[in-house]
């Protein structure tokens, strides 16, 4: 097998607080010790909600943010310590899609300017590979003179992924890059990122936090829970045979067409608990918790081919009630 | 016993109709949900309803049928009539629930301000019933929530909080415009609990405008799907999700890979092109440019009516296509 494009060890990231201008300093995990692989030609997916850490792995990934602990891995080449410069020709390897495509091109500039700057950082001059790159995005040349302000949203969307693409990277972080878009225009986004995979052999960080796009797109999928990730594995075995409670809890609440809710008031825990430093991060919340999961942290285990978790309960069966 | 009954409405900006024609009916304690695609009027039909557009040309009738048996015009209402209905017996809850909050008062005073709007109350009065909306949403520590200012709550509880402040006067009609989409799914599966238990209770009527077909099956007891401005079809969700009529319904419904079905396809079925922009429309059917099961006749020639296609008596089914029929086989 070969080295994986992108690698992550032991990743952490903490931030230190202070209650108060002479308060004892303490230590808030943003990320808590995240190791995955993310193979060639592979799509991954990473889901979790707000505060879960999705986001700040994917910048980690691409050396946007430095880590507190941990390694980071392009092709095998350790990167956690490069200098920005050492750092700039690893970076075109690496690219990113962001949410709001209206908010990452710039208005001002005609969609020509803006698909030739990763050229020009190639040290390219004709403008080939744009239209090349237009085709391949399902758009004509005709747009090469229009501002974003004159495309919709999913048009938008395609843009920056082709000028993501002129920058001919091996990775692309998608961090909810179909999540403003209408369910048709995503739709379309989601099929061209496969078509990207397979014909470009790209591999791809999939952050998003709806279940069903993150199921359809990824090979895989790791789920995050504040800071930690607590379950990793092919999609399919993900979604029929989760192993970790948490993950059994999303895909609980995820909502089906066809399904229904029953009225019923739960109430609101109210805000965050800060995250155990010592045991399970979702021992909390967790109906399975046995007193070692408060106190040990657990360890990420191979319960089927490929198929991690970080819940030390081997005994559950959390098979959706649905399936 | 009709809730509320909207007939022909229409809003428009001075230039082409951005809600053309809208007609629907709820029942009392009924949740509708209103869905489609941005662009299809959705919002700015509930906003006409709550006389929140600002400017623009309102047009067709919305009456809605209080409790004591009165009646009013929800699109024609002058703004002092207006002043009486909203928030007592029609309120809204929206998106983004801070930017609904005012950042720098306590929940108490914002929570004591409705409270003396729409119910009369102050002081200790006021601070009992905001204790007791706060637990009725589920709020665990009402008493220490009353003194927080709403940047000191997590979303889900923020939207619980609007969702106190909505119910205080106890509505007949709540709009709730993509209520839970900022949350995150085990969250937004407590509020819409919340929101079924909360109509379990007080018979409340709710228009629950959301762009995910999901969550409007989660809740909704009909679902009504606009596109371009018009109501294509509407039916009951049961209905609705075993056998959509109008091929728009069935193509959002394909578009949105749902976490039972998203194995075996590696691609989603795509539909073409985009919702027309109000000037762009043909004289046939709007959905017929992206349509595949279009003809050129009747679809490009002719706007199909909205039929009611139910079975029984007293039921609708109502879609806007001319080929309906020939579909359903």
């Amino acid at each position: 097998m070969t080295a994986p494009v992108l690698s992550v060890q032991g990743v952490s990231k903490t931030y230190t607080q202070r209650a108060g201008l002479f308060g004892r300093p303490s230590q808030t995990y943003a990320l808590r010790d995240v190791s995955f692989d993310l193979r060639a030609g592979e799509i991954l997916g990473l889901v979790g909600e707000s505060g879960s850490g999705k986001t700040t792995v994917g910048r980690i990934a691409m050396r946007l943010i430095d880590p507190s602990e941990g390694k980071v891995y392009l092709a095998g080449q350790d990167v956690t310590a490069l200098s920005s410069t050492a750092l700039r020709p690893m970076r075109r390897r690496i690219q990113l899609i962001f949410q709001d495509p209206s908010a990452s091109l710039n208005p001002r500039q005609t969609i020509r300017q803006i698909l030739r700057t990763p050229l020009r950082l190639r040290g390219i001059t004709d403008d080939t590979e744009i239209a090349r790159m237009l085709a391949i995005i399902g758009m004509g040349a005709d747009a090469l003179d229009r501002t974003p302000a004159m495309f919709s949203g999913g048009q938008r969307q395609r843009l920056s992924i082709a000028r993501a693409l002129l920058m001919n990277p091996d990775i692309i972080v998608a961090d909810e890059a179909v999540s403003a878009l209408d369910v048709c225009v995503q739709a379309q986004v989601v099929n061209l990122l496969l078509d990207l995979r397979d014909q470009f052999g790209l591999s791809i960080l999939f952050i998003g936090h709806d279940l069903g796009v993150v199921g359809l797109i990824s090979d895989r999928i790791g789920v995050m829970f504040r800071g930690s990730l607590v379950e990793i594995a092919p999609s399919r075995g993900l979604f029929e045979r989760p192993r970790h409670p948490y993950t059994a809890r999303l895909l609980a609440a995820a909502p089906r067409q066809g399904g229904k809710l029953t009225p019923h008031a739960e109430v609101d825990a109210g805000r965050l608990s800060p995250t155990s430093t010592e045991g399970c991060a979702f021992a909390a919340l967790c109906s399975h918790a046995i007193t070692e999961c408060r106190t040990t942290r657990p360890v990420m285990r191979e319960t089927a081919p490929d198929h991690w978790t970080a819940c030390r309960r081997a005994d559950l069966d959390l098979r959706p009630a649905h399936c | 016993m009709t809730l509320l009954a909207v007939r022909d409405l229409g809003v428009d900006f001075g230039g082409p109709p951005i809600v053309d024609g809208v007609s629907f009916s709820m029942k009392r304690g009924e949740i509708v949900a209103l869905v489609g695609e941005s662009g299809s009027g959705k919002s700015v039909a509930s906003l006409a309803l709550m006389g929140l557009l600002g400017r623009g040309n309102v047009t067709g009738s919305a009456i809605l049928r209080l409790n004591d048996g009165r009646e009013t015009d929800l699109a024609r209402i002058s703004s002092r009539e207006r002043r009486g209905v909203l928030g007592r017996h029609v309120s809204m809850i929206f998106q983004d629930p801070l930017s609904s909050l005012d950042p720098i008062q306590t929940i108490g005073a914002q929570m004591r301000e409705v409270l003396s709007l729409h119910c009369g109350l102050r002081g200790g009065k006021a601070q009992a019933r905001a204790i007791e909306l706060l637990h009725e949403v589920g709020i665990v520590d009402p008493q220490a929530c009353l003194k927080l200012i709403p940047q000191r709550l997590s979303g889900g509880m923020r939207q619980r909080v609007l969702i106190a402040m909505a119910i205080a006067g106890e509505p007949e009609l709540l709009l709730a415009d993509e209520p839970t989409t900022a949350l995150d799914v085990t969250v937004q599966a407590q509020v819409l609990r919340l929101l079924l238990s909360l109509r379990a209770r007080s018979g409340m009527g709710m228009i629950f405008i959301t762009h995910n077909l999901a969550v409007a099956s989660s809740i909704a007891d009909r679902v009504i799907v606009l596109y371009a401005g018009q109501v294509v079809e509407d039916a009951p969700a049961d209905a609705f999700f075993a056998a959509p009529a109008m091929p728009y319904s069935k193509a959002l419904l394909g578009a949105a890979p749902g976490i039972d079905s998203v194995f075996g396809a590696r691609r989603l079925p795509i539909l073409r092109g985009q919702v027309p922009a109000p000037g762009e429309r043909g004289v046939g059917c709007r959905f017929a440019p992206r349509c595949d099961a279009m003809r050129p006749t009747p679809c490009q020639t002719q706007m199909p009516d909205l039929l009611n296609i139910a079975d029984g008596e007293n039921e609708v089914h109502a879609v806007r296509c001319g080929r309906w029929e020939e579909l359903a086989r």
